[in-house]
């Protein structure tokens, strides 16, 4: 016999109060990750030895830009949550620990907005 | 304590609280907080187990290394590279973004020894991290745990990655030079 109210195994947060989102959050993006980080080794390829112009060309190409603005997302979201268990696990001192989480936070915000912004521009002014 | 009689509190309503009650609930109460609150404190429960000499569970340096523990290791090590990666990748598209002369400075690093070797490194970690990110994801689906397939697909992992890899360099040797 369980002591869970219906509601409380309805809700299926458990004792952390976060559920499996975080556990299904990570495997979502790792899914999505997969072509993407294909493509990525793709253009890595194409454009290796490329100048400037031609790098700027193929950045500019429709299906490049959202496939760079998806990893981007998916990337900087799946590395955030990677990195927060990574930290969680072996840093034990409170203080540290927030610091480094705010930091692993900050700095994935901040790449995902520079990321977007730099493909946006390159996507616009061609 | 036995017998010993606690004086009576009269509540608003008349009634009074049992203050013998109480006493002999709370300690209960505070000693199961402290026993949570020392759980959730890593070092000070290996600290209260070493002082009481109870056994202590062998640490990371005992272990002989196997190909499943390798790959397990590799895949958060490898995880960490990859995110050092992403930011490399930010940096790239940024200069793009920003012209010739950002892209030129991008390029410098890239081709700078250090750069090549930081990109190596990307590569090397975003390609096993794929590969053993899918085994992960087989995993979640209930399948793969026997420690014969394990293991097969662990060294597959390991190999296949840095086959690729150097795979990868060979097509691309300039992605270090851009």
């Amino acid at each position: 016999m369980s002591l869970r109210t219906p509601l409380s195994r309805v809700r299926g947060l458990g004792s952390a109060k976060e559920g499996a989102h975080h556990w299904i959050v990570q495997r979502a993006t790792a899914i999505a990750l997969v072509p993407l980080v294909l493509l990525l080794l793709y253009g890595a390829v194409t454009l290796a030895g490329q100048p400037y112009e031609a790098a700027r060309a193929y950045l500019a190409n429709p299906f490049v830009a959202v496939a760079s603005v998806l990893l981007i997302f998916a990337g900087f979201w799946h590395a955030r949550l990677g990195l927060q268990e990574v930290v969680l696990d072996y840093i034990h001192k409170e203080s540290t620990r927030v610091v480094l989480l705010l930091l692993i936070n900050f700095v994935a915000f901040a790449g995902t907005a520079l990321g977007f912004l730099s493909v946006l521009r390159v996507y616009v002014t061609g | 304590m036995k017998g010993a009689s606690y004086p009576s509190a009269a509540q608003a309503d008349g009634t009074e609280i049992d203050l013998g009650a109480l006493r002999r609930t709370i300690p209960p109460i505070c000693a199961g907080f402290a026993r949570d609150s020392e759980r959730f404190r890593g070092d000070h429960m290996a600290t209260t187990n070493e002082a009481k000499g109870r056994p202590l569970s062998p640490h990371v340096g005992i272990w002989r290394w196997s190909a499943t523990m390798a790959t397990s290791i590799f895949h958060r090590a490898t995880g960490i590279a990859a995110s050092v990666g992403l930011l490399m990748v930010t940096w790239f598209l940024v200069a793009l973004a920003a012209g010739p002369q950002a892209f030129a400075t991008f390029s410098a690093f890239a081709g700078h020894w250090f750069g090549q070797l930081v990109l190596f490194g990307f590569a090397l970690s975003i390609i096993y991290h794929l590969l053993n990110g899918v085994r992960h994801l087989v995993w979640d689906g209930g399948k793969g745990f026997g420690v014969a397939t394990a293991t097969f697909w662990s060294w597959f992992s390991i190999v296949l990655s840095v086959v690729l890899t150097l795979g990868l360099w060979y097509l691309a040797p300039a992605t270090i030079g851009f």
